[in-house]
């Protein structure tokens, strides 16, 4: 009895060493989540779930956390991930892992994407050039999907005038030569006026 | 175009955006329609392939650039992805600190005026990428199916990509 007693306290100790070191952070560890997440994802929302995931189980930060800095993401301007990356960068290690988050975010995926778009441009395959010819129309079938899918969650506060907003948008800038610059910083006004959340 | 002009045009486009592909309409008007540096097969070509490469959606910046002025088109376009990024940390105190009602609704409109502007974008670039009826087709129900499910965007361009190679 006493021996397994003593196997079993030897046992939990071993475990909460193990646990406790996988709670102490390291200086490099947070930005190998980073890495990973920035790798091994295709497309914003399943690297996010990925670094979510590294991040809560390693005790790092609270899953209530990250998901209001995804919050805070989706309202800033450019790049959801990256500013998502950004902002949890900070909260672990101040404005150097911010940065550095923020460029192994672009830097690894951009990589890729070089490496693919030479492959393509330097490419006399046939074939290539036939399966470009489907993706070309996936990647508007994609454009198109996408706004729908970016206009959906910012018809819920204001029905009415998001849909009029958008549909003044489509017809200018279907009818008119506007600059597009002018037509986002007007609508950005008029946002501000009357379609804050009440 | 010098890789810094560039890399200017492509800091506006998505400091005014609030979502990856939200700045195609501007990139569109700037580099294929005033430039003519970049044609719309160019531009659908830059969509698909970051769309098969990790990361996120707005790395097609990144492919635009590369085929406007090569790698220093590239790193111009990695940058102009990386210096907004870094403007999260202070907006998300601002949006802690209460004053963000008005802030909250210009967001809003900008992503409404984002999202029409695509749409506008993408019926311009539809018929480029559709040169059959079948490839129409492709582009209509790949839409419909990113805008009402959760499937991940690469499996759209893996599929429509399949059907290109068959109907070759």
């Amino acid at each position: 009895m006493n021996d397994s007693r003593r196997r079993l306290a030897v046992f939990n100790t071993a475990d909460r060493r193990q646990v406790e070191s996988k709670a102490v952070p390291t200086a490099t560890h947070p930005l190998l989540s980073f890495v990973r997440a920035s790798v091994l994802h295709v497309g914003a929302a399943a690297a996010a779930a990925s670094l979510r995931h590294d991040l809560v189980r390693d005790h790092r930060l609270e899953a209530r956390d990250i998901d209001a800095a995804y919050a805070v993401s989706r309202v800033t301007p450019g790049t959801n991930l990256l500013a998502l990356y950004a902002q949890l960068g900070h909260r672990l290690g101040g404005w150097p892992l911010a940065v550095q988050a923020v460029a192994v975010g672009a830097l690894l995926p951009a990589s890729f994407a070089v490496v693919i778009a030479a492959l393509y441009v330097y490419s006399t395959s046939s074939l290539v050039a036939a399966l470009m010819t489907g993706a070309r129309a996936g990647g508007v079938a994609v454009f198109l999907g996408a706004a729908v899918r970016l206009l959906k969650p910012q018809l819920v506060g204001h029905p009415w005038i998001a849909v009029g907003l958008a549909s003044l948008v489509l017809f200018v800038s279907w009818m008119f030569p506007i600059s597009l610059f002018v037509v986002l910083v007007v609508a950005g006004c008029a946002g501000a006026m009357w379609l804050r959340p009440s | 175009m010098t890789a810094l002009a560039l890399y200017w045009l492509f800091l506006r486009a998505v400091l005014l955006s609030f979502s990856g592909l939200a700045t195609v309409p501007i990139l569109h008007e700037a580099l294929v329609i005033d430039h003519a540096m970049l044609t719309d097969a160019q531009l659908n070509d830059a969509i698909a392939i970051s769309q098969a490469s990790p990361g996120p959606l707005g790395m097609y910046v990144v492919v635009v650039g590369y085929f406007v002025a090569g790698i220093p088109g590239a790193v111009a376009g990695v940058l102009a992805l990386m210096t907004p990024a870094l403007l999260a940390v202070p907006i998300a105190r601002l949006l802690l600190r209460g004053h963000s009602a008005a802030l909250q609704g210009a967001c809003s409109g900008i992503v409404i005026a984002a999202s029409a502007l695509m749409m506008t974008t993408g019926l311009r670039l539809a018929p480029q990428a559709s040169p059959t009826a079948l490839h129409l087709c492709i582009v209509l129900v790949g839409a419909a199916v990113v805008a009402l499910t959760n499937i991940k965007p690469v499996w759209i361009i893996a599929a429509a990509a399949g059907t290109g190679l068959f109907l070759r």
